[in-house]
């Protein structure tokens, strides 16, 4: 037996070594009896933090995917977290401009894509919540989503057969609380990591520099000198080492000269914060139209003429959309590449991952 | 596993928790033996705009030299490649990098480890990153592409990133200050006697906002409310880069 512990003991001790040097993430120790979640990264993406009081376990995401796909969540139980982020859709409402809840009730914003969320440090379009696991507590109870009461939600799961015990594996409790529940679905979603697009096969995976790729025969690498250059899409959607495509921060990208949904000003009540909203992900982006925190582009290619041409001044426009709202001047070539290259982005092992769907 | 094993594990686990805890008790309570040769300096940021703390997006905006109403949404600078020097001439040199964000507390603090007892003169540092390293594409730590503070291509990082509103007229509208490229790098000597005997020690940094728009050139948010530091802008932001250079001063060091 003091055999086996002791290379038990190597074993792990093995394990950690090799798994830290394909960049693992490091976490807090998981509740007694859980087991560590494996939770890698890829090395072209900076390493996320995990809160310290919600460590990833196999059973915690097993119980967060369970969770996400459960009508028990919702008032009549008609409705799931999926069915308004559809993994074919990177997690929106399947091509919806707005999400229709329980009763019938339509809501105002677009279902956002859920990808990398893990790097994520504000969530809702308007930052409404700081953390993943405070905004997976919001739809259940919003009256135009899920509408749902918590304390019900968590006598229903109480009641079930299997609820329980399942809890009892994740965090060592067989008591549900919507907390719980909140951080099982969290877990869940940050195992969500989209890094297998075209693009990354193509460039970072092999590690290429950028800096050297402007071949004038690739249409992708046209679109990505307009992307990183003349286009100035990088300020917002990430500069050259930073492949989540989002700076994760709030803006005004000149939608509107007069705004009426006001955006982060709601939240911090700041007017200088007016018409701002979360930079979303362009990885995906192909499945996940239409677009802006309001649904008003049906396409890409209107969201690249919204770039080119249609930027709006208001008193709160962002400081680096101010020299776009003169406007781009692309070429029809020039869009045409553009959008390319934010196809390159897609990455259907992401949308069709059996591991994220429901079963 | 069996009850015997857990106790073996815990037992040893707790010693080993037991031992960590009475061995830093040790350091705590009992004083070394030997004097300490090197101590510990703590660079502290605190970012004002003439000795009011800079408060991110406020409502309330600021008035600079030439008269310009103007606020802040965003503001970061790196501070590099630290240097103490003793009175006696001789350098302590510290190979670092440090993006100082006036919104992030947890952002203006820089820790210079084993520093060599004895009696100082100056702080030198980097407003920037020096050439080698702002040419070898995103790095780790504060250097990595997530600060949004590396351009593209060849361009290297930005050194120091402004940006908000200001009245225009009866309008408001951006201003956008991007300083970088090499021949910017501002390399500032700050003179202040201080001594440093085997404890740690703060030198209280102040960066004062109102010095990036004088000295020696009263800048006009009007004239020029955009500078990326591009070949055309150069001499603009070769002013702002000169401005830069007193902006930030050393208070004290206790």
């Amino acid at each position: 037996m003091k055999n086996t512990l002791i290379k038990a003991a190597f074993l792990v001790a093995a394990t950690t070594l090799f798994l830290y040097s394909c960049k693992q993430v490091d976490q807090e120790p998981t509740p007694a009896g859980a087991t560590p979640y494996p939770f890698g990264v890829p090395s072209f993406f900076s390493l996320p933090i995990i809160p310290a009081d919600n460590p990833m376990t196999v059973e915690g995401v097993s119980l967060g995917k369970r969770l996400f796909y459960d009508d028990v969540l919702s008032g009549n139980n008609t409705q799931n977290c999926g069915s308004c982020h559809n993994p074919t859709f990177a997690f929106t409402d399947n091509g919806l401009q707005f999400s229709t809840g329980i009763d019938k009730k339509m809501g105002d914003r677009n279902s956002m894509p859920l990808i990398n969320l893990a790097w994520e440090k504000d969530f809702f379009w308007d930052g409404r919540a700081k953390t993943l696991e405070e905004q997976a507590l919001g739809p259940v109870e919003n009256p135009i989503e899920m509408h749902e009461q918590w304390p019900n939600a968590v006598s229903e799961l109480m009641a079930n057969s299997e609820y329980p015990a399942l809890f009892e594996k994740a965090f060592g409790t067989r008591v549900i609380t919507k907390e719980l529940v909140a951080k099982a679905i969290a877990q869940f979603e940050r195992t969500m990591i989209s890094s297998n697009s075209t693009f990354d096969i193509d460039y970072l995976i092999p590690s290429r520099t950028l800096d050297v790729i402007k071949n004038p025969q690739n249409a992708i690498e046209r679109g990505m000198k307009i992307f990183y250059e003349h286009g100035d899409c990088w300020h917002c959607h990430g500069t050259v080492g930073d492949y989540l495509f989002t700076d994760r921060d709030f803006h005004n990208n000149g939608l509107d000269s007069i705004i009426i949904d006001k955006g982060l000003e709601n939240v911090t009540k700041n007017p200088m914060d007016r018409g701002k909203f979360k930079t979303p992900t362009l990885r995906n982006v192909e499945f996940s139209a239409p677009y802006m925190h309001d649904g008003r582009f049906k396409t890409l290619e209107e969201v690249i003429e919204h770039y080119n041409s249609g930027v709006k001044k208001s008193t709160t426009l962002d400081p680096n959309m101010k020299e776009l709202a003169k406007g781009l001047n692309l070429s029809a070539g020039d869009k045409q590449d553009l959008l390319q290259f934010l196809v390159s982005l897609s990455d259907k092992t992401f949308i069709n991952n059996p591991k994220f769907k429901e079963q | 596993m069996h009850k015997k094993q857990f106790k073996i594990i815990f037992t040893i686990l707790a010693g080993a928790m037991l031992f960590s805890i009475s061995s830093c008790n040790k350091e705590d309570t009992k004083p070394d033996p030997l004097p300490k040769t090197k101590g510990i300096l703590t660079l502290q940021f605190s970012n004002t705009f003439d000795g009011t703390l800079l408060t991110k997006n406020a409502a309330t905006f600021y008035t600079n030299a030439a008269g310009n109403e103007f606020n802040v949404s965003t503001f970061r600078y790196y501070i590099s490649n630290v240097e103490l020097t003793k009175i006696d001439g001789s350098k302590v040199y510290y190979p670092v990098y440090k993006l100082i964000d006036a919104f992030e507390e947890s952002s203006q603090k820089l820790t210079l480890l084993e520093v060599p007892n004895g009696d100082y003169k100056a702080i030198s540092y980097f407003i920037g990153i020096d050439s080698t390293r702002n040419h070898s594409g995103p790095q780790e730590g504060d250097l990595s592409a997530t600060t949004g503070m590396l351009w593209t291509w060849a361009s290297g990082y930005l050194f120091l990133k402004l940006e908000g509103f200001y009245k225009d007229g009866a309008s408001q509208t951006s201003y956008r200050y991007h300083i970088g490229t090499d021949e910017f790098l501002n390399k500032v000597t700050s003179p202040i006697s201080y001594s440093i005997q085997g404890t740690q020690k703060n030198a209280f940094m102040v960066c004062n906002l109102a010095e990036f728009f004088k000295n020696p050139t009263t800048f006009d948010i009007k004239s020029d409310d955009d500078i990326q530091s591009f070949p055309n802008e150069k001499k603009e932001a070769g002013e702002l880069a000169a401005n830069m250079a007193d902006m930030i001063t050393v208070l004290k060091i206790e």
